[in-house]
């Protein structure tokens, strides 16, 4: 049943692509598929557990298939002229590209090495069982959202975040699954397909699947590919959400107003401080307003990304009762102790230097190993970036910030907040060190900026002169 | 005229030029495609060259556990120790800039990956020689055995209470939280994923689980620590180190003292 469960996901996040449009490709379908679909059915869950509606295969197979065929059905013109397009695809020796080609299977191994493993071993991690897997077993056999644990405190820290991750991982267990991992492994997948879909429309497939092998082995993050926390997943929405919504305003493709939309609403579905990414999107699509004086376009996008998070604090509110204790400090003001020591911890993750934290007992913390974690990706960004320069001096400021200011501003804009939000944690009611919260949580929160890092890496006018120089040489054009 | 005749020579080539491509465009494009690809395969090469030590290393330690978990008496280990010590001393050592941004892509291809799957391998043939994998169910127990330390114990705990269960952890002291056979053992939200529909709370934790601190049924004993929670006295002399044991009443066939902790009269 497991099976039919995934596949009625996918379905489910095809028919909503299609209500969008027909024009995807191959890697495109994969993965705004999954994600799509996996959002919705975490929707689903949500509305069950508002009316009232135990859980079951019966119940979610039926809202599936009224949904699907309600989607198709609304969609049914559209549908026709789909079917008068399909063509059988040609095939010529042009579309051979051996590098990319063996990058690729290089890309699929390791997919498969990481996938085996993940799917071996339970979860083990500290979160997943002390709260994300254990939420989405027991939502899975209670058959609700509010398990019973809310009332005696022990839903464990996730409880409050919303439904998206823990929701997949119910999904899957109310299928069948003995251990819900198969979710992490296809939220990996769907990442990679979709950067690779996204990136394919401003670089040729070698640029393309380079990068995507990049993005790939970026070693903390591969090493969640066969975990059960829930940063991963969030890097599956927030990079094809921002780069979907970036590729929408360069190149003004209707399609993707909706995926990004879509997608930035499952970003804050996910958890709630990713809400620095939704802001960073509405500021580039504001900007866009500025120009262009969309009303229709700015409020319905904001309208899509922001609703989850209106939702989600009020159920929580409402339904879950809990107090959530300010947790952020905002009378800080200026402090240079804590400035530095996250300007320090910061320095090394984006340099790939080291650093450990001296704590007041004279011991030293941990500590990060920015090489170790991300390897190449953020050092890359501020090559490449200082390397553009030189084509401000070519094309002009004005024809290079035409082309680059979304994805810069959203990627330094939404940074900016991170640092800010991070920077305003009251460590009290946090209860955890800033020292700590560095080496955990602000670490796992920059996987979500890896995509936007590679992708501006790639897709930047630096890496375009090159990689099109090698393609010319590849097509002997 | 005059147009007709410059018009000519540019129209040639061009009616020529697709067959020509046809016919001498394979190879060539064949062979540009096998040139980027040797690029490609290049750069892996320089970059598995880089951590050629970080292989041997790995397959050295590996050796050597391997040797010493069948015989911690063989001799070949003090001559793979003394190879393995300089070479850790050497690639620790190494901490140039390229090294330490490529070093993570080494450990996630060949150790998170490639060595992983391999492990994966003797790890299934473990299981299935054990009769471990008869059912998915036991397949999973000892899969959570080999991942969690205290999963034997926890399903101790479980055979012992009743699922209407209220259990009282042990509190997580240093002692307790920095000794890795304990993992999370004294966190109630930890422990709830094993031990559900039973209900935990922690021992210096109460105060977090107010309704469960009013009901609680059983306690886990640790280090032999846990016992004055007791709403019995249990004898010095029969006292388990490790145990689960009723609140409020002892378990049928155990001598108790009174609460005031007399020696029992025989």
């Amino acid at each position: 049943m497991l099976a039919v469960g995934i596949l009625l996901c996918y379905l489910l996040g095809i028919a909503v692509m299609l209500l969008i449009s027909r024009k995807y490709s191959l890697a495109e379908w994969i993965g705004f598929s999954f994600l799509i679909g996996m959002g919705l059915e975490t929707v689903f869950l949500f509305l069950f557990d508002i009316v009232g509606i135990k859980y079951s295969q019966g119940a979610l197979i039926g809202v599936n298939l009224v949904a699907i065929l309600g989607l198709l059905a609304a969609n049914y013109k559209n549908l026709l002229a789909f079917k008068d397009e399909f063509k059988v695809p040609s095939f010529s020796y042009k579309d051979v590209n051996l590098a990319a080609l063996a990058i690729l299977c290089f890309a699929a191994y390791l997919f498969y090495a990481i996938t085996v493993k993940n799917l071996f071993w339970p979860p083990a991690d500290h979160d997943a069982i002390g709260s994300f897997d254990k939420l989405g077993k027991i939502m899975a056999l209670e058959g609700k959202l509010k398990i019973s644990l809310f009332q005696y405190n022990l839903e464990g820290a996730g409880g409050i975040y919303p439904p998206l991750f823990h929701g997949s991982f119910a999904y899957v267990y109310i299928f069948g699954a003995i251990i819900p991992k198969i979710a992490t492994s296809l939220f990996f997948l769907s990442l990679l397909t979709s950067f690779y879909g996204l990136l394919r429309r401003y670089v040729d497939s070698t640029a393309a699947s380079l990068f995507t092998l990049l993005l790939m082995i970026t070693p903390e993050l591969f090493s969640h590919a066969a975990l059960s926390l829930g940063n991963l997943p969030t890097t599956a929405y927030v990079g094809p959400a921002a780069l979907a919504t970036i590729l929408w305003l360069d190149k003004r493709d209707q399609k993707y107003f909706w995926i990004g939309a879509i997608l930035m609403a499952f970003v804050i579905w996910v958890r709630s401080d990713t809400v620095v990414f939704t802001a960073a999107a509405l500021l580039i699509v504001g900007v866009d307003f500025l120009r262009n004086k969309n009303w229709k376009e700015l409020l319905s996008y904001g309208a899509i990304a922001v609703s989850p998070f209106i939702i989600w604090t009020l159920y929580v509110k409402l339904k879950l009762s809990s107090a959530q204790g300010a947790r952020l400090n905002t009378a800080i003001g200026i402090n240079g102790e804590r400035l530095s020591l996250m300007g320090n911890y910061v320095k090394a993750f984006l340099f790939g230097g080291q650093y450990q934290a001296t704590l007041p007992n004279g011991v030293h913390s941990q500590g990060i190993d920015g090489g170790q974690l991300f390897g190449i990706v953020f050092i890359l960004f501020v090559v490449v970036l200082l390397v553009n320069l030189a084509f401000i001096f070519k094309n002009g400021v004005k024809e290079y910030f035409n082309k680059n200011f979304s994805v810069l501003a959203f990627t330094l804009g939404s940074f900016f907040l991170y640092f800010l939000v991070f920077y305003l944690i009251d460590e009290k009611a946090q209860n955890s060190p800033m020292y700590s919260l560095m080496e955990s949580s602000f670490k796992r929160g920059l996987f979500c900026f890896v995509p936007l890092a590679l992708f501006y890496c790639a897709a930047s006018p630096a890496s375009s002169w090159l990689f099109e120089r090698i393609e010319k040489f590849r097509t002997g054009s | 005229m005059a147009k007709q005749q410059k018009q000519q020579p540019a129209a040639k080539p061009q009616q020529k030029k697709p067959a020509e491509t046809q016919a001498s465009g394979l190879g060539g494009f064949m062979l540009r495609n096998l040139a980027v690809l040797a690029g490609v395969l290049a750069l892996y090469f320089v970059f598995n060259s880089l951590f050629s030590k970080e292989r041997e290393l790995s397959q050295l330690t590996e050796q050597f556990y391997a040797i010493r978990a069948t015989n911690p008496q063989d001799p070949q280990l003090r001559n793979l120790y003394d190879r393995i010590m300089p070479l850790q001393a050497e690639v620790q050592g190494d901490t140039g800039f390229i090294k330490s941004i490529t070093r993570g892509y080494n450990w996630a291809i060949n150790d998170l990956a490639i060595a992983n799957m391999k492990n994966l391998e003797s790890v299934k043939e473990e299981i299935h020689r054990n009769g471990e994998d008869s059912t998915p169910q036991s397949l999973l127990q000892a899969k959570l055995k080999r991942k969690i330390g205290l999963y034997t114990f926890i399903e101790y705990i479980k055979a012992n209470t009743p699922e209407n269960a209220v259990i009282l952890l042990p509190e997580g002291d240093a002692a307790v939280s920095n000794n890795g056979k304990w993992n999370f053992i004294y966190d109630p939200e930890w422990m709830e994923y094993f031990l559900y529909p039973r209900l935990c709370l922690a021992i210096g934790r109460e105060n977090e689980h107010p309704d469960l601190a009013k009901r609680i049924t059983h306690i886990v004993i640790i280090e032999a620590k846990g016992y004055d929670k007791l709403k019995y006295n249990v004898p010095l002399n029969q006292r388990p180190t490790e145990a689960v044991l009723p609140y409020n009443a002892p378990p049928p066939g155990m001598q108790t003292d009174s609460l005031t902790g007399q020696p029992q009269i025989q």
